[in-house]
C-alpha cells in the first residue's frame, strides 16, 4: 500500500530542504507545469510533485467517476499523498482549481499545512449575478467540454470512446505519456465539470490558514474581481496582483511568480 | 531581387496565404496577424495586433488556451492540430485547427500559429458525432432489448418446461384413464361373447348377451376415439405401415356392419372397380376410417335405403373409396365443418344419432397421415351424401405366407401363466382359455407370478401391466434374463410410447383391453405357429 499512492498519483520527490513544498497542478495540465518554478526552491525545500488521478502519468485504472465528480475527491488525492509521505506543515502551492482543492484538504487535516499559495484561484467560475462575476456562463462550460472532446478524443476517440481506459491499448497510452499536459479524455471532461461548475465560495471564511493569492492581470478564468473577492473572505490571506497576464504565471512569468512566493514565504516564515 | 523586395514579397505571401497567421509573445500579446486571419475574423489587422491572443477566442476557447494550449506550447515548443474556436467581430464562432511553434530568439520568444478554418469539417464531425451518439443510443436500446429478449426467452423456456410437464402429465393421465376405463369392460365383453355363442342357452338370453356385447364394444370404441383425438391433437398419431390390400379391408368392414344392414333392410352395394388397390399404410387405421364411413352411412340412412361402396383409380393412380347413401344428407352450410371435432351434420337435435362426432375428424387425421384426401358431398337435406377417401397406391406386393388370424386352426394345449390383478378378468380369461384346452395358472401379483414361473415350465406368459406389487413390464424384463418364453401383454395403455415400452421390456405381443377372445386366440395361434417354425419353446 505504501507505494500505492505514490505510484497512483505519479509522485515525484526531490530537493535538499527538510521542509516539504507541495505543488499541485490545475485543470488542463499536469506536474510538468511547475518545471520553471521548482529549480528556484529545490535547494531549500523538499519538492513534492504529483498528478491527480486522470492526469499526466497517474494510474488511470484508479480513476473513479463518482469520487472525482467533486473537488473533495481531488482533495483526498492530496491528503493521501501527504499521509503516505507522512508530511506535516507543508507549503502547498495550488494552481487555479488546486487552490480550492488545497483549501478543502486543509479543512480536513489542517495540521498537514502551514501555508497555501494560490496561483490564479477562483472559488466559483460561473457568474452568480448580480452578486458575483465568475466569468462564465453554463454555455461556455459546454463549449469547453466540446473543445476538450475534439482535442483529447481525436478521431480514435470519436470512434472508440474511453480508449484511454483500456489498459489493453498500450500504444495509445504510450502516445499520451510522451506529451506534456497529457490527460485522460474522460477524466479531463469530468475534472472540467467538477472545476467549472463548482461553487466553494461558502468555505472561504473557514479557511484560516495563512495564504497567498497570486492574481494575474487580464486573466479570463480568474478575473481580477475574483481575486479581490477571495482576499476579502479568506481570513489570513495576502493578495498580490501580478504583471503577468493570462492564467498560468508560473509558466509564462516564472520569475515574477518565484519572487512573489519567495517574498511571501520569507516574511511569513519569519513572522 | 533586392533584400527589401524579397522580404516584401514574403510578407505579401504571408499576408495572403490560404491560412490565418498569428504571432504572439510569451505574454500572449499579438505581435503579428496576416490579412487572411483579419478577413476570417472581420477585424482589421491593426485591431488584432497588440491584444491578448486569447481575446480572439470564444470564452470556452480562452479557457482551453489558458489551461492547456499555452502551457503545452511553452513547455513542449509546439502544438499540432489543436482544435479551437475563434470569435468573429459579429460574435460568430469560427472553428479552426491550429499548428503552433515556439521559437526563442535574441530579440524575444515568438509563438507562431497557422490557423485553418474547418467549418465544413466541423459540420461533418458534428454529423458524425450525432450519428455516433445515435448509434450508441441504438446500441444501448439493442442491449436493453437483448436483455429483455433473453429474459423473455428464459420465461418462455420455463413456461415450455411447465407446459411439457403438464402435457406429459396429461398423456400419463390419459393412458391411466384408458386403462381404468377399458379394464372393467374386459370380463363383461368376454362373458357376454361366450354366453352369446353358448347354444345351450335360450335364444332370447343369447340375444340379450349380444346386445350387451355390442354396447360394450361401442363403449370401447368411444374410449378409443377419445384417445385418438388426444393423440391427433398432440401430433402423436403414429402409423404401423405395411403394404396391404384395400379391397380386403373394405370387405372386412362390410362384415362388421352386416347385422345392422340386415336389421334396417338396407341394400348394401359393393362395387370394387379399382384395378390398383394396394396401399402402403396402417391397415388397422384405414379399416377404422372405412368402417367409420360405412357405419355413418348405415346409421344415417333410413330403413330400406341404399348404401353403395365403390372403389376406382383416379388419373394419378390413387385409389378412391366412395361411400354413398340415400340418407338424411348434409345441409350445405354444414359441409365445411363436417370434419371438425365434436360436429355432426345436423346442428339441431345433435344427439339424435348418438356418438360424439369424433369419427370424421379422426378419419380425416388418419387419411392425412397417409398423404391422402377425404371429402364429403351432399345435394342437401334428404338427398343423401357421399364420402370419399383417396389414397396413394403401390404395386401389389409379393405374397408372404402367414397364418390367417381369422382362422387360427388347431392349437395344441399350452401351459399358460396368466398374470392379471382384476379378479373378474382373471377368472373369465382363465376359464375361456381352459375351455380351448390350455392349461392355465392364473395369478394376481408379480410375486405370485415369479413364484409360479420359477416352479414350473410355461409355453406362454400373458400378463397385465399395472399390478398391485409392481409392473408387468418389470416382471417381463426380469424373466427375459433367463427365458425366451413367448409373452402377450394385456394393457389398456394404448399410447404409442406405451407400445414402445412394452416391446422394450421383452413382450412378444401386445393386446389392448378390452380383450376379445378371438383376437387373443389368434395371437396364441400366431405364437404357437412361429414357435413351431423356430423349433419349439423351452
Amino acid at each position: 500500500m505504501a507505494e500505492g499512492i505514490s505510484k497512483r498519483n505519479n509522485v515525484t520527490v526531490f530537493g535538499k530542504g527538510s521542509r516539504a513544498f507541495v505543488f499541485a497542478h490545475g485543470f488542463g495540465c499536469d506536474q510538468h507545469m511547475w518545471r520553471y518554478l521548482t529549480p528556484a526552491f529545490e535547494d531549500d525545500y523538499r519538492i513534492i510533485l504529483f498528478d491527480y488521478v486522470g492526469a499526466g502519468k497517474s494510474d488511470i485504472s484508479a480513476y473513479d467517476s463518482e469520487r472525482y465528480s467533486t473537488l473533495e475527491g481531488y482533495a483526498q488525492d492530496v491528503l493521501e499523498v501527504l499521509r503516505e509521505l507522512d508530511l506535516k506543515d507543508v507549503i502547498f502551492a495550488g494552481h487555479s482549481v488546486s487552490s480550492i482543492i488545497g483549501a478543502l484538504a486543509w479543512l480536513e487535516e489542517p495540521e498537514r499545512f502551514s501555508h497555501l499559495i494560490m496561483v490564479a484561484p477562483s472559488p466559483c467560475y460561473l457568474n452568480q449575478l448580480p452578486d458575483y462575476v465568475g466569468g462564465f456562463e453554463r454555455a461556455d462550460i459546454d463549449g469547453l467540454l466540446d473543445l476538450m472532446d475534439k482535442n483529447f478524443l481525436g478521431w480514435a476517440g470519436f470512434l472508440a470512446p474511453m480508449v484511454m481506459q483500456n489498459s489493453d491499448k498500450p500504444e495509445l497510452t504510450g502516445e499520451l505519456e510522451e506529451s506534456f499536459c497529457s490527460t485522460d479524455p474522460v477524466a479531463a471532461g469530468e475534472f472540467a465539470k467538477a472545476t467549472f461548475l463548482s461553487d466553494y465560495r461558502h468555505v472561504l471564511p473557514e479557511v484560516s490558514v495563512p495564504s497567498l493569492i497570486l492574481q494575474c492581470s487580464d486573466d479570463v478564468i480568474a478575473p481580477v474581481g475574483v481575486g479581490d473577492y477571495m482576499h476579502e473572505r479568506l481570513p489570513c490571506s495576502e493578495l498580490r496582483r501580478m504583471k503577468a497576464t493570462g492564467h498560468c504565471p508560473h509558466v509564462s512569468h516564472p520569475d515574477e511568480t518565484i519572487n512573489l512566493i519567495r517574498d511571501y514565504l520569507s516574511s511569513a516564515v519569519h513572522e | 531581387m533586392s533584400e527589401p523586395e524579397k522580404l516584401h514579397g514574403l510578407g505579401d505571401i504571408l499576408d495572403h496565404a490560404p491560412c490565418g497567421f498569428l504571432r504572439f509573445n510569451d505574454d500572449g500579446t499579438v505581435l503579428r496577424a496576416n490579412t487572411t486571419l483579419s478577413e476570417m475574423l472581420g477585424i482589421p489587422v491593426s485591431a488584432i495586433e497588440g491584444v491578448h491572443a486569447s481575446s480572439l477566442l470564444t470564452q470556452a476557447g480562452k479557457v482551453f488556451f489558458q489551461t492547456h494550449f499555452f502551457p503545452t506550447l511553452r513547455m513542449q515548443g509546439n502544438v499540432n492540430e489543436l482544435y479551437l474556436s475563434l470569435m468573429s467581430k459579429d460574435g460568430a464562432k469560427i472553428p479552426v485547427l491550429i499548428n503552433a511553434v515556439r521559437s526563442e530568439k535574441p530579440e524575444g520568444c515568438f509563438n507562431d500559429c497557422i490557423i485553418v478554418g474547418i467549418k465544413e469539417r466541423e459540420r461533418f464531425e458534428h454529423a458524425l458525432l450525432q450519428a455516433k451518439k445515435e448509434a450508441e443510443r441504438a446500441n444501448e436500446l439493442k442491449e436493453i432489448a437483448l436483455t429483455e429478449l433473453s429474459e423473455a426467452n428464459e420465461s418462455l423456456a420455463l413456461a415450455k418446461d411447465a407446459a411439457d410437464a403438464a402435457s406429459l402429465a396429461k398423456d400419463s393421465f390419459l393412458a391411466a384413464l384408458s386403462h381404468e376405463l377399458r379394464t372393467p369392460l374386459t370380463p363383461v365383453l368376454l362373458t357376454a361373447s361366450d354366453l352369446e355363442r353358448n347354444e345351450v342357452l335360450p335364444p332370447e338370453i343369447r340375444e340379450q348377451m349380444s346386445m350387451i356385447r355390442r354396447n360394450v364394444e361401442l363403449e370401447a370404441t368411444l374410449i378409443d376415439d377419445l384417445l385418438d383425438v388426444s393423440r391427433i391433437n398432440h401430433g402423436k398419431l403414429t402409423l404401423n405401415r405395411a403394404p396391404f390390400d384395400l379391397h380386403e379391408i373394405v370387405a372386412q368392414t362390410e362384415e362388421i356392419v352386416l347385422s345392422e344392414v340386415e336389421e334396417k333392410q338396407i341394400s348394401l352395394v359393393m362395387d370394387l372397380q379399382a384395378s390398383s388397390h394396394h396401399v402402403n399404410g396402417d391397415p388397422a387405421r384405414i379399416e377404422q376410417v372405412i368402417w367409420n364411413l360405412l357405419k355413418n352411412a348405415v346409421k344415417f340412412t333410413p330403413e330400406k335405403g341404399t348404401v353403395t361402396v365403390t372403389t376406382k383409380n383416379d388419373a394419378k393412380s390413387c385409389v378412391v373409396v366412395e361411400v354413398s347413401d340415400t340418407g338424411i344428407g348434409i345441409p350445405a352450410e354444414q359441409l365445411p365443418v363436417i370434419f371438425t371435432q365434436f360436429e355432426q351434420g345436423h346442428a339441431t337435435g345433435k344427439h339424435r344419432f348418438g356418438g360424439l362426432g369424433l369419427g370424421l375428424s379422426i378419419s380425416q387425421a388418419i387419411v392425412f397421415a397417409h398423404e391422402g384426401r377425404i371429402g364429403a358431398e351432399s345435394e342437401g337435406e334428404g338427398k343423401g351424401s357421399t364420402f370419399s377417401i383417396t389414397l396413394p397406391t403401390i404395386e401389389k406386393p409379393v405374397e408372404a405366407s402367414s397364418p390367417d388370424p381369422e382362422n387360427p386352426g388347431a392349437v395344441e394345449g399350452m401351459r399358460i401363466l396368466l398374470v392379471e390383478d382384476h379378479e373378474s378378468t382373471r377368472l373369465v380369461v382363465s376359464r375361456l382359455l381352459s375351455k380351448v384346452n390350455h392349461d392355465v395358472i392364473a395369478v394376481g401379483t408379480v410375486e405370485a407370478a415369479r413364484e409360479a414361473f420359477d416352479s414350473q415350465p410355461f409355453n406362454l406368459v400373458i400378463s397385465d401391466l399395472g399390478l398391485p406389487d409392481g409392473s408387468g413390464l418389470d416382471f417381463m424384463s426380469e424373466i427375459r434374463s433367463r427365458s425366451e418364453v413367448p409373452s402377450i401383454a394385456l394393457s389398456g395403455f394404448g399410447m404409442p410410447e406405451d407400445v414402445k415400452r412394452i416391446k422394450a421390456s421383452g413382450f412378444t405381443k401386445q393386446l389392448t383391453k378390452p380383450i376379445k377372445m378371438d383376437r387373443l386366440n389368434a395371437l396364441i395361434c400366431e405364437i404357437d405357429h412361429s414357435s413351431k417354425v423356430a423349433g419349439g419353446t423351452d
